[in-house]
C-alpha cells in the first residue's frame, strides 16, 4: 500500500523448526521482495507449509527469525504478524462460511484498520477486480471451489498486505480454472504492490508464474534461482524423482508428487 | 380458545426469557467452546444491583439499566481476570475456572449481603393486567415479550450490520483465521463476554421482578434452563438456542396448564423426559449449527 522508495522485504533468517525429535525446517534462509513472485517448491513433507506457518506466526521458530522491513515478526502472535503486512491463504480454503462473500472481504479490510465505509468500498473494488462482484451477497459456504479460492485471495489482499503467501492456490482446480488463476495471479504484485510467495505442485504453473524459485527438501534449502536454473539443477531433479529417474527426466521434469 | 390464547401469551413470555438466557450462554460458547458456569451468577449480580439501587426511589427504568450494566461489567471483568489467563490452557482449565468464578461470586453475595433472600421492589405496574377482549394480559408478560423481542432484534442487527458483529460471527466460525486477518482475539472475546453479560442482565431484571426477591443462588435455575435450552436447540449456532428457549418455555407453560392437578408437582420430570426424548432422537440438537468443532486458545 505504501509506495516508499525502499522496496519492502520479508526475510527468513536461518529458521529451524523442530517438533520434538522431528526437524521440519533446518536453517532456511529466504528473501521475498515487493513486486516479485517467489515459488516455494519441494516434495511432500519438505517443510513448505511449515515455513509459511512460521512466517505467519502460527508457529514460533525453534531458532532463527523472520523479519519484515527490519522488524522481527517471528514469535509475535498471528494478528500482529498480519498487521505487519503478511497475509496468506490455505491449502484447504478457510473462508468464514457463515458470512457472505462481501462480509469476508470487508472484515479483512476492517481488521487492517479501515473504517466501515472505506472497508466497504475496498471490498467492492476487490470484488470488481476479481470478477466476483455478482457473488457479493452469496453465502461463502455455497460457492464453487474455484470461486472460494478467488474469494480467499481477495480477502487476503483486503488486509492491505505487503506480502501474500498462497498455499497451493491451484490445488483442486481444473486446467481451465488453473489457467485463469495464473493470469489473475500474474498481475497481483504490481497491482497491489506486494511480494507474493506461492506453494504449488503444478510445476507448469509455477515455472510460468514465478520470477524465482526456492526448493526445499527434508526441511533444507537445496536450490534457489530462476525457473531455468532450477529446471536444470540435478539436485532438484533427484529430490523430486529419485536418482534413477534423474537422468532421463533432466530435460523436462514433470512431477506428480501430490497426493 | 381463551385458554389457548392465554397459553400462547404465557409461552411466548417465558419462552423469550429462556431464549435470551440461552443466547447469553451460547454467544461465549460459540467462540471459546466454554460453557460458562458463572453465567447464572451474572443474573444474580443484576438482581443485587437492582436491590442496591432501589433505595432512593429512582425510576425503575434506571434500576433496570443499572442492573444490566452491572451484569455486563462483571462479565467482562471475569473474562479479564479469570478466563483470559487460562485461555491457552486446556478447555478443562477454563471449565474449572468458570466453576470457581461461580462459587466466588455466590460467596461474595453471601458474605457482602446475606444468605437470606432480599426482596426487590417490583414496579407495581408489572403486577397489573389488562383486560382485552375477555383476555387477561399480564403487564409483566407483555413487557417481557416486548423487551426480549427488542433485545433479539438489536442483537440480530448488531451481528449483521456492525463490523464487530461480523467479527463475532467470523470468530464463531474460525477464530484462528480471524486472528490471521489481524484481529485481536482479546477484543473479540471481551465483546462476546460483554454481550453475554448484558443478556444475563436483561434476563436478571425480568427474572427477579418475576419472583420478587434475590438470593445468592438465584442464578442456578436460569443457568440450568439455559443449558437445557441450548442442548435441546443445538449448541452450534444462535438460532438453536432461540428455538430451544421458546420450546422449553412453551413446554413448561403447556404442562403447567394442561397437566392434571395430581401430577403437577412432577412437571419438571415431564419436561426432562421430553428433553431426553429429543436428545435420543436428535443428539446434535434440533437446529443443526454451522460452527466448527475446533476450539481456539
Amino acid at each position: 500500500m505504501t509506495g516508499g522508495e525502499r522496496r519492502s522485504t520479508l526475510a527468513v533468517e536461518s529458521v529451524t523448526m523442530r517438533f520434538g525429535g522431528l526437524r521440519a525446517l533446518h536453517e532456511v534462509d529466504l528473501q521475498l521482495h515487493a513486486g516479485e513472485i517467489l515459488g516455494l517448491i519441494g516434495p511432500n513433507g519438505s517443510g513448505k507449509t511449515t515455513l509459511v506457518n512460521v512466517i505467519t506466526g502460527i508457529l514460533a521458530p525453534t531458532e532463527g527469525r523472520v523479519i519484515v522491513n527490519g522488524t522481527v515478526i517471528s514469535g509475535r502472535p498471528p494478528h500482529r504478524v498480519a498487521r505487519a503486512g503478511v497475509a496468506r491463504t490455505f491449502q484447504s480454503v478457510r473462508l468464514f462460511t457463515t458470512l457472505s462473500v462481501r462480509e469476508n472481504i470487508e472484515l479483512a479490510a476492517v481488521s487492517a484498520g479501515l473504517g466501515r465505509r472505506a472497508a466497504r468500498s475496498s471490498a467492492d473494488d476487490l470484488m470488481e477486480r476479481f470478477g466476483i462482484r455478482h457473488l457479493a451477497e452469496a453465502a461463502s459456504g455455497s460457492l464453487a471451489y474455484g470461486q472460494e479460492r478467488i474469494v480467499e485471495i481477495a480477502r487476503a489482499l483486503a488486509t492491505g498486505c505487503s506480502f501474500l503467501l498462497l498455499d497451493e492456490p491451484a490445488a483442486g482446480l481444473n486446467d481451465q480454472e488453473s489457467e485463469a488463476l495464473l493470469e489473475r495471479l500474474k498481475g497481483i504484485p504490481d497491482e497491489f504492490d506486494c511480494g507474493m510467495l506461492i506453494i504449488d505442485h503444478d510445476m507448469d504453473l509455477i515455472m510460468r508464474l514465478c520470477h524465482r524459485l526456492h526448493v526445499l527438501n527434508q526441511g533444507q534449502t537445496i536450490a534457489s534461482g530462476t525457473a531455468d536454473q532450477i529446471r536444470r539443477n540435478p539436485v532438484v531433479i533427484e529430490a523430486y524423482l529419485g536418482s534413477q529417474g534423474a537422468a532421463e527426466a533432466a530435460a523436462a521434469p514433470t512431477t506428480d508428487e501430490e497426493v | 380458545m381463551q385458554t389457548f390464547l392465554q397459553f400462547i401469551l404465557n409461552a411466548l413470555s417465558l419462552g423469550s426469557i429462556y431464549a435470551l438466557m440461552a443466547l447469553g450462554l451460547v454467544i461465549v460458547f460459540g467462540i471459546l467452546r466454554l460453557v460458562n458456569f458463572a453465567y447464572g451468577e451474572l443474573i444474580m449480580v443484576a438482581g443485587y444491583a437492582w436491590f442496591a439501587l432501589q433505595g432512593p426511589g429512582w425510576p425503575w427504568v434506571l434500576l433496570a439499566v443499572g442492573a444490566v450494566i452491572a451484569a455486563g461489567v462483571v462479565s467482562v471483568l471475569t473474562e479479564r481476570v479469570a478466563f483470559r489467563p487460562v485461555r491457552s490452557d486446556s478447555l478443562n482449565a477454563m471449565l474449572v475456572t468458570s466453576f470457581a468464578v461461580s462459587t466466588l461470586l455466590q460467596n461474595s453475595a453471601l458474605l457482602l449481603v446475606s444468605p437470606r433472600a432480599r426482596a426487590v421492589e417490583v414496579p407495581s405496574v408489572l403486577n397489573n393486567s389488562i383486560e382485552f377482549g375477555g383476555l387477561r394480559l399480564g403487564v409483566n408478560d407483555l413487557v417481557t415479550i416486548v423487551v426480549c423481542g427488542a433485545v433479539l432484534l438489536a442483537l440480530g442487527a448488531l451481528l449483521r450490520r456492525t463490523t464487530l458483529g461480523i467479527a463475532l460471527r467470523a470468530a464463531a466460525d474460525d477464530f484462528r483465521m480471524l486472528r490471521l486477518l489481524g484481529v485481536r482475539a482479546d477484543k473479540v472475546i471481551a465483546t462476546a463476554f460483554a454481550i453475554s453479560g448484558v443478556l444475563a442482565g436483561v434476563v436478571g431484571v425480568l427474572w427477579i421482578t418475576r419472583i420478587g426477591a434475590v438470593t445468592p443462588t438465584v442464578g442456578a435455575a436460569p443457568l440450568l434452563i439455559a443449558l437445557i435450552a441450548v442442548v435441546v436447540g443445538g449448541m452450534n449456532g444462535l438460532a438453536g438456542s432461540i428455538v430451544g428457549g421458546y420450546l422449553l418455555g412453551t413446554l413448561t407453560v403447556g404442562l403447567q396448564l394442561f397437566l392434571p392437578q395430581e401430577v403437577l408437582a412432577f412437571r419438571d420430570a415431564f419436561i426432562f423426559a421430553v428433553v431426553i426424548i429429543v436428545l435420543v432422537l436428535r443428539p446434535q440438537g434440533l437446529v443443526k449449527g454451522r460452527y466448527s468443532a475446533e476450539r481456539v486458545a
